[in-house]
């Protein structure tokens, strides 16, 4: 027997007596033929019961619904499938383990004494607020380090006293963490420390976003990039028909209170065949978007407001021959209080989307880069069918690489057949000309 | 070495007992091994010449520099050949499977250090400009080509339903009882099957070709066989056993073919 199926066996096991359980107590109460009880039992599966309503105990085919309603289904099918077949198991806490629970005492004696500190730390701060700046010893530049550090230190009890909690740890792992506390921010980093962060920051070197898009970019926010429902990685090549309509993007902030953010959108891959060059192209800004820790959907789609669209998405689209177009997702911090006056964005870029350079824009708005992702477009057989829904020009041009001809100069032709060009050997020209493939009536060719 | 000096004394007494007995001189060959013996060379051999002879020349590698700062090249051309990095490939150049550094632009070499991708690296770049200096600015936007020019993409011409010779290339063959086959015109005038629909032709048949679909259903099928044998041959066992010994008469289990065989030898 294979590791897992040892492992589910005693689940399947409980499932089995249950199922038979349910039969006898069918059987006791009905007296129909066997087939009408099965008939009964699958009509029974496609209504919800109340088990499927909980996220807790959710099947896998009623989940979608669930997720429809706005509850995500909590931790693992087969975990979720152990909880029905045992509802009224002990709450976890309650576990009769004595060395758990033991456990669990010395780790609420240390939770004690780091909210002890914490107050003790809050009435220090309240009494140096108290102090008036003059009287404080060291002048009011060293009020303020004090009281900086000292609530750095605040915070760093907060998390210290909740970190060594199973329960929170185990509320963060089924999603049901609350951004708005500390503790529950503090697991959500670390986790995104852990791998996405570092896939953005490698995303962000190796596509040459730094140095091309803006000279400095430091993520300090989640954001994920949706096409359609399915999560598109960094970087990822997607179809021109899925990017034709706006992604939905999941951010996920990391510090406290609500700000007010801009989604700027960015091709810096655009050909342009006169100057040999490429420029970058805006396909997207909208500004003002409200964002804090607890909302995590941004569906750039939903964005309409004319306080906050400023211009609406371009499709992402290449033409045939040139190379990926990266397309880089910003999302840009608004000052404090602060709000981008979106009309003075559309007079400025609505007119022409290219040459658009984000550095530029995050000085005229006052703007901070704090969250990035990306995808790239390439040509694809549907790219075509979109430019022309879009009125894009375009679709009929096709670039070819531009031959570099070589620094030497011609080579002079070798070969019995090329010796015998000249009038001298007319009478071999019907076996030294008109080669198919290398000559032809007028002289050598190359091919092309 | 301790032990070398201990078998000297050994070896001058085999070289002196050499001497006393031969007094003509010794062949080359002989005189050589003596001379590996005794740690000594004579004259005769030195003259020959063959320790002093230096080797002849090789092959030469012709590596260095082949381009200089400030030449012009274009993608592919050689500008350095070199065994190991001695040089590093920078700015629009690549290193090959034998360090050689090409161009992979067109433009004008440049030979430079750059402190802040390697402290102790040289690097050969190209620019597009003579003028420019490597490296670039650390946070300047990157210089590209594009490298491309603008062709109008032509639509593809409709191939014509008859051909030159006015029978049509393609017909569509209709048997009753038989899927549709669709026949092209080939070189040779004769009207075909592209291969790749006939193979296709094999799953309409409905036939059933291998038993099971993956290998893994096969070897689960096979243990289970194989199981059920052992099986039934345990409770055979079991059954002879209560039976005792006067039943073991066996009757040889026969084929239905050699069955029927022996009914008809029976008959005649």
């Amino acid at each position: 027997m294979s590791r897992c199926q040892s492992v589910a066996r005693p689940l399947a096991r409980q499932l089995q007596q249950r199922s038979m359980q349910q039969c006898l107590a069918i059987r006791s109460f009905n007296t129909t033929s066997s087939q009408q009880n099965a008939a009964a039992s699958a009509a029974a599966a496609v209504e919800p019961t109340p088990l499927d309503l909980d996220p807790d105990t959710v099947l896998p085919e009623f989940e979608d619904a669930l997720i429809k309603a706005g509850k995500m289904p909590i931790g693992s099918r087969r975990r979720r499938v152990a909880l029905r077949s045992n509802p009224n198991s002990l709450p976890f806490e309650q576990l009769p383990y004595q060395a758990f629970q033991e456990a669990r005492k010395i780790l609420a004696a240390d939770r004690e004494q780091k909210i002890a500190k914490i107050k003790e730390e809050v009435e220090k701060i309240a009494r140096i607020e108290a102090v008036e700046d003059s009287q404080f010893k060291g002048g009011p530049k060293m009020k303020a380090t004090r009281l900086a550090s000292l609530r750095k230190y605040v915070e760093e009890l907060k998390i210290k006293a909740d970190v060594n909690d199973p329960i929170v740890k185990k509320r963060f792992e089924d999603g049901l963490g609350d951004m708005n506390k500390p503790i529950y921010r503090y697991y959500a980093e670390k986790k995104w420390r852990s791998y996405d962060q570092r896939l953005i920051t490698q995303r962000i070197s190796q596509f040459h976003i730094v140095p091309d898009i803006i000279p400095k970019l430091v993520p300090t926010a989640d954001v994920q990039l949706y096409f359609r429902k399915a999560k598109v990685a960094p970087g990822q090549i997607v179809d021109s028909i899925v990017s034709e309509n706006p992604p939905r993007l999941r951010v996920q902030l990391f510090n406290p209170g609500e700000r007010l953010v801009t989604v700027v959108v960015v091709d810096p891959d655009v050909p342009d065949v006169e100057n040999d060059t490429f420029f970058n192209r805006c396909h997207y800004i909208a500004a003002n978007i409200p964002l804090s820790p607890t909302d995590t959907s941004l569906p750039l789609s939903k964005i309409k407001a004319d306080d906050q669209l400023a211009l609406p998405w371009l499709p992402a689209f290449a033409q045939k021959g040139s190379p990926y177009h990266r397309m880089a997702i910003f999302l840009l911090e608004q000052l404090p209080g602060e709000r981008v006056d979106v009309a003075k964005v559309k007079e400025l870029y609505a007119s022409s989307r290219d040459k658009f350079s984000l550095k530029s824009f995050q000085s005229k708005f006052r703007v901070r880069p704090f969250g990035f992702n990306m995808f790239r477009s390439v040509w694809d057989d549907n790219t075509a069918a979109v430019m022309a829904r879009h009125g894009l020009p375009g679709a009929d041009v096709e670039l070819r690489t531009a031959r570099v001809h070589s620094l030497k100069g011609p080579v002079k032709l070798r070969g019995w057949e090329a010796k015998r060009q000249g009038p001298k050997y007319r009478q071999l020209w019907k076996y030294t000309k008109r080669i198919r493939g290398l000559s032809n009536a007028r002289g050598w060719t190359k091919r092309k | 070495m301790r032990s070398l000096i201990a078998q000297r004394p050994f070896v001058a007494a085999l070289s002196g007992l050499s001497r006393v007995c031969i007094n003509r001189p010794a062949p080359i060959g002989a005189q050589l091994a003596n001379s590996l013996v005794q740690g000594q060379r004579y004259a005769s051999v030195k003259s020959q010449g063959a320790y002093k002879k230096k080797s002849k020349r090789g092959i030469p590698k012709k590596l260095g520099a082949k381009r200089t700062g400030d030449q012009y090249v274009i993608p592919g051309n050689i500008i350095y050949k070199q065994r190991g990095t001695l040089w590093w490939p920078g700015e629009n150049c690549i290193m090959g499977r034998d360090f050689t550094i090409h161009a992979m632009a067109t433009g004008y070499v440049k030979y430079y250090r750059d402190p802040a991708r390697h402290p102790d690296r040289k690097y050969i770049g190209v620019t597009f400009e003579k003028d420019d200096v490597l490296p670039y600015p650390a946070h300047a936007e990157r210089k590209r080509k594009l490298g491309r020019t603008a062709h109008q993409i032509r639509p593809e011409a409709p191939k014509p339903e008859i051909s030159p010779s006015g029978i049509p290339f393609q017909i569509t063959r209709v048997e009753k009882g038989e899927p549709d086959r669709l026949l092209r015109l080939r070189k040779d005038y004769s009207y075909r099957e592209d291969n790749w629909r006939i193979g296709r032709l094999v799953q309409t048949t409905g036939l059933k070709i291998k038993r099971f679909r993956t290998r893994k259903q096969y070897f689960r099928h096979r243990r289970w066989r194989r199981e059920r044998e052992i099986e039934g041959q345990r409770k055979a066992a079991q059954r002879r056993e209560e039976l005792g010994d006067d039943a073991v008469k066996v009757v040889k289990q026969l084929s239905k073919k050699a069955l029927k065989k022996a009914k008809k030898a029976g008959r005649k």
